[in-house]
């Protein structure tokens, strides 16, 4: 069965302003439940919303870190849905004048390219209480309305997403970037950023292109969770469509929950038959303008925008496309690149160390480069070594994962390893010989002219040094000793 | 018009569970509202959006103030327990 996986991703961000959206309870996380509520975000009869500025900047902020089109012109609608959390029946959003649209993010593909996911739109939205339900036998749930009325941006992707990695990868970019802007601190488990995903296949059958009913995949609360929910729902996915070739056109759309302890999803909701959220434009609030020195005042704030950034690797530094378009995936990724770099003569081997050791790294468990326990200059401090010939760059790499993992120095790690690399050309010429007397069909080989056994006597020595032999030497001294 | 579908999908965003006999007598009379709205047609739209819209200098200087106090969220509520509003067990609406 020959198939192609579709994705777009919905990822709502709390936006880190002193006060909330509309009024001036405090937004802050945790305390007292129902300690920061008041008559506008309880939804009290006779109360009326404020917009706060603070939200709008940050919406401008991201979306121009997003790459977006910053709205002449935007304004609010109401939403309405009918929940407890949502105490004035309807949640103020924003409906056909989004603040931000046309964005997009690069970001490394399933298959070693570069995948680009377009933005439809960022807007702004109010978020909801939350409700408890106790386990204490009576029929009740219990309300906090502090979360109330704290401000939101919902981030809605193009389905251009091909794997479940590259969704957790695009969350993890989206985070990277509005974390360097400063506008959320995107932090999955206390619920600031949170996502969405909808997901289906597109089969190849016979010459033609089906596609399965799509399924929206909510309670995702982190990355692993994002790839290991996607990766399940492939796999029903392709299992449903063997059995009952359900299409899209019939099926529409269902809601499913993501149930981490037993890694599945589970259907909430099927086909939305009545739903109608009634929008309309929010009276209590007029529409805003945005002027362009408004927006170019902020777009210096969000420094380097990714598309100079590029152009300036690829010209001064001698970077190819590719490797810039890599480095430039995120705003910390070439924060941490250029700060690693600077100064340095060959900005193009940092890069490389990089995009292969750093990103590895980071791959396999699933963070940020600004959380690795390794900052830019401590990681200079390791590539300087290399550079005055203490280490090896294959020991560099070994050294890299130890200090990423203990958050130790580069050469308290060396010297504790005793893996200073060996200068010393006794030591070196002593293991050369050893070599020669254990190798001699090589070493006959080389004196014949094979050039290519010098490669596998090299690769003995620096087996017999444990990798410290300077190379350089080394190669020098087997040359000799076979002439 | 008001078919079967829309009258269905009404109540049930009203939450309201109307007799055969009241579905017809109520689609009928939606119709004649929505008729009424028509009227507006007649007339051209003021493009008021852009006179009428602020500047974000003009909005809230994004500083908190302090928030209700705990007595009088409590007076308001029905029940309050451990801080939060008591309510009846909320299910999806599908659950229903
Ligand atoms: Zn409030």
């Amino acid at each position: 069965m020959k198939y192609e996986v579709v994705i777009g991703c919905e990822v709502h961000v709390q936006l880190q302003t002193r006060s909330k959206a509309f009024c001036r309870c405090p937004n802050t996380f945790g305390g007292e439940p129902n300690s920061r509520v008041c008559p506008v975000c309880m939804g009290l009869p006779g109360s009326l919303p404020v917009t706060n500025s603070a939200m709008i900047e940050a919406a401008i902020l991201a979306g121009l870190a997003l790459d977006c089109d910053i709205a002449g012109v935007t304004k609010f609608d109401r939403k309405h849905y009918v929940y407890p959390d949502l105490p004035k029946g309807y949640q103020i959003s924003q409906f056909d004048m989004p603040i931000c649209t046309g964005g997009h993010i690069d970001i490394p593909a399933s298959d070693g390219s570069l995948r680009r996911v377009r933005i439809i739109r960022v807007h702004m939205e109010e978020d909801a209480g939350k409700n408890i339900h106790p386990d204490d036998g009576r029929s009740v749930s219990y309300l906090d309305y502090n979360r109330c009325g704290t401000p939101l941006l919902e981030i809605v992707s193009e389905p251009d997403l091909r794997a479940p990695q590259e969704a957790s990868a695009y969350v993890q970019a989206i985070r990277e970037i509005l974390r360097a802007v400063g506008v959320s601190d995107c932090n999955m488990e206390e619920g600031s950023l949170r996502c969405d995903a909808n997901i289906n296949l597109w089969v190849y059958e016979d010459g033609k292109k089906y596609a399965t009913p799509i399924a929206e995949i909510k309670n995702m609360n982190s990355f692993r969770s994002i790839r290991n929910a996607l990766e399940y729902e492939v796999k029903r996915q392709v299992r449903e469509w063997e059995q009952s070739r359900l299409l899209l056109e019939v099926a529409g759309k269902t809601t499913r929950g993501y149930l981490e302890a037993k890694g599945i999803t589970v259907l909430q909701r099927a086909k939305e038959e009545a739903s109608d959220y009634r929008y309309f434009p929010e009276p209590d609030l007029k529409p805003i303008s945005i002027s362009r020195e408004m927006i170019d005042a902020l777009k210096a704030r969000v420094g380097a925008l990714p598309a100079e950034r590029r152009r300036r690797y690829i010209g001064e530094y001698g970077i190819t496309e590719q490797d810039a378009l890599n480095l430039t995936s995120s705003a910390a990724m070439a924060d941490f690149f250029e700060a690693a770099a600077a100064g340095h003569p060959e900005p193009k081997r940092i890069s490389n160390f990089i995009l292969a050791e750093v990103k590895k790294y980071l791959n396999q468990r699933s963070i940020g480069v600004d959380e690795l326990a390794v900052d830019a200059r401590a990681f200079r401090r390791l590539i300087d070594l290399v550079d005055a010939g203490k280490i090896s760059g294959k020991i560099a790499k070994e050294v890299f994962v130890d200090m990423a993992d203990t958050g130790k120095d580069a050469l308290a790690i060396i010297e504790e390893k005793g893996l200073i690399q060996i200068d010393n050309s006794d030591a070196i010429a002593q293991a050369v010989d050893e070599v020669i007397v254990e190798n001699p069909d090589s070493a006959a080989d080389y004196k014949n002219g094979k050039e290519k056994a010098i490669g596998f006597l090299m690769g003995q020595v620096m087996k017999k040094t444990k990798g410290k032999a300077n190379p350089a030497m080394a190669i020098q001294l087997l040359r000799a000793k076979l002439k | 018009m008001i078919d079967k579908q829309t009258m269905r999908n009404l109540q049930k965003l009203s939450r309201l569970k109307l007799e055969p006999d009241e579905e017809q007598s109520l689609a009928s009379q939606l119709e004649n509202i929505l008729s009424y709205f028509e009227v507006l047609g007649g007339y051209d739209a003021v493009d008021t959006d852009l006179k009428a819209s602020v500047t974000p200098e003009d909005l809230r200087r994004d500083d908190s103030a302090p928030a209700f106090n705990r007595e009088v969220l409590e007076s308001l509520a029905v029940e309050f327990q451990d801080g939060h509003f008591v309510v009846p067990r909320i299910l999806d609406i599908d659950d229903e």
